[in-house]
């Protein structure tokens, strides 16, 4: 009998053991690395990799618990994080905010372009799939054309801010950009189209209680004297499982943005006269849906403004 | 020659379970009920739904308006969040401005597969 009971015994330890020590390992804060891309506000998130990508782009890697977030950006700019739990703990929040500052000069204006990055190639460095990244936000590119990611350029991404998340025990993806489009310059007076785009979903396929996206959100803030042009989503938009498409206009072109969404509740997000965005609010109906928030804005950067924006992201999720 | 079997009778329902439509078998009558019901909800809801359904009436304080005027928000009255919208004014109607004390009616906008909300302006009308 004792033969039999003390492989058992063994087996059964080795079990505890190894439980024990992933879970140790899954919860043991990782070891702060430097970084260049800054951090603002970190409410407990911490730089725990960074690397550089072919174009001279950083990519840094922040957690917090079991949030991972990377964010693709140049040195200077500079990243804050705001978690949320609400709902006797039911409720999972996180709000990104990356800002940048670009000198206003004739050089740096094209210094994204003239690197080689693009908003696709910034989404499959920071880890999305090529084929998704191109199917949700090929139309980046070149703001707006029917098939802008293989499409001739002709209106060139001045900059973008992306980001990607990993939640909810990672069950909880999500990944979005901006990309800004220099529409007009004379001298320092400059005029931009932003677009805006976030898509997320959750891969939970627990019978209880699994998670599930409720809100989603992006936008785009700018600096003291900038004046937001014109935006859309001016006004909460309703569809059942529609592509929403929403467009701006400006004095030097129009660009639209659209995503297929499903039990579609698209909002504007806190406008004001330097600030706009888009968000989604609803609940997904299963895993793998993917729910989406868009958005866009043109922006008059007169001469008395510095070229300063901040993306601000939001994602809720919830335990059924 | 042998004569034919007669044939065998017909099971029929007990008076226990007769359906309250007379003749009609139970489930059938419950089938019937089903249907009834679910085209009188169906008609109603046709009747009552419109490409434009008003809603609750807001008055509040302009607090952004985009340069053409067809995207505003507004700080209601008495606190609440910044309700942002598309403004529909009267003809001969001044463009809102950042600012004005403004009325109005939301209500909700059919478009195809969309719905999208929009504020009828009912103050300041026309000059």
């Amino acid at each position: 009998m004792s033969q039999l009971l003390r492989p058992l015994g063994i087996s059964v330890a080795l079990i505890v053991i190894f439980s024990i020590s992933s879970r140790v390992s899954a919860t043991t804060p990782q070891k702060p690395v430097p970084h260049a891309i800054a951090i603002g506000d970190a409410n407990g998130f911490v730089a725990v990799g960074e690397t550089t990508t072919p174009e001279g782009a950083i990519i840094d890697t922040f957690q917090s618990g079991d949030v991972s977030i990377k964010v693709i950006g140049t040195p200077g700019a500079m990243v804050s994080f705001y978690p949320s739990a609400a709902n006797a703990g039911k409720e999972h929040g996180v709000q990104i905010a990356m800002m940048t500052t670009r000198p206003k000069t004739e050089k740096d204006a094209t210094r994204y372009r003239d690197s080689g990055r693009t908003v696709v190639g910034d989404l499959v460095a920071l880890g999305v799939p090529r084929a998704d990244a191109e199917r949700e936000f090929g139309a980046m590119e070149t703001g707006g054309a029917t098939n802008p990611y293989l499409a001739a350029t002709t209106t060139p991404v001045y900059d973008t801010q992306c980001a990607t998340i990993t939640q909810g025990a990672g069950h909880i993806h999500g990944y979005g950009c901006s990309t800004f489009y220099r529409t007009y310059a004379k001298g320092t007076d400059w005029w931009f189209n932003d677009t805006m785009k976030v898509s997320a979903y959750s891969d939970d396929n627990s019978i209880w209680h699994p998670k599930r996206l409720i809100q989603l959100g992006w936008r785009v803030t700018w600096s003291t004297n900038n004046v937001i042009y014109d935006w859309e989503p001016s006004g909460p938009i309703n569809t059942n499982c529609s592509t929403v498409t929403i467009g701006v206009t400006s004095p030097f072109g129009g660009v639209s943005i659209g995503a297929p969404v499903c039990q579609s509740n698209l909002q504007p997000w806190t406008v004001t006269s330097t600030r706009s965005g888009g968000v989604w609010n609803g609940i997904e109906s299963g895993s793998n849906v993917y729910e989406a928030a868009v958005a866009a804005q043109s922006v008059h950067n007169p001469p008395t403004a510095a070229t300063s924006y901040q993306s601000a992201w939001t994602l809720t999720y919830i335990e059924l | 020659m042998t004569a034919a079997p007669a044939p065998r009778p017909v099971a029929t329902a007990t008076a226990g379970h007769r359906s309250p439509f007379g003749r009609i078998p139970w489930p059938l009558a419950v089938v019937l009920s089903f249907a009834v019901g679910a085209t009188a909800v169906i008609g109603w809801n046709a009747l009552t739904a419109g490409e434009l359904q008003p809603g609750p009436t807001i008055a509040g304080t302009i607090s952004v308006v985009n340069h053409d005027g067809s995207a505003v928000c507004l700080m209601p009255d008495g606190g609440g969040r910044e309700l942002c919208t598309t403004p529909f004014l009267q003809a001969g109607s001044a463009p809102l401005t950042v600012g004005q004390h403004v009325t109005g009616r939301l209500a909700q906008l059919k478009s195809g597969a969309f719905t999208g909300e929009v504020f009828i302006v009912t103050s300041p009308g026309p000059h």
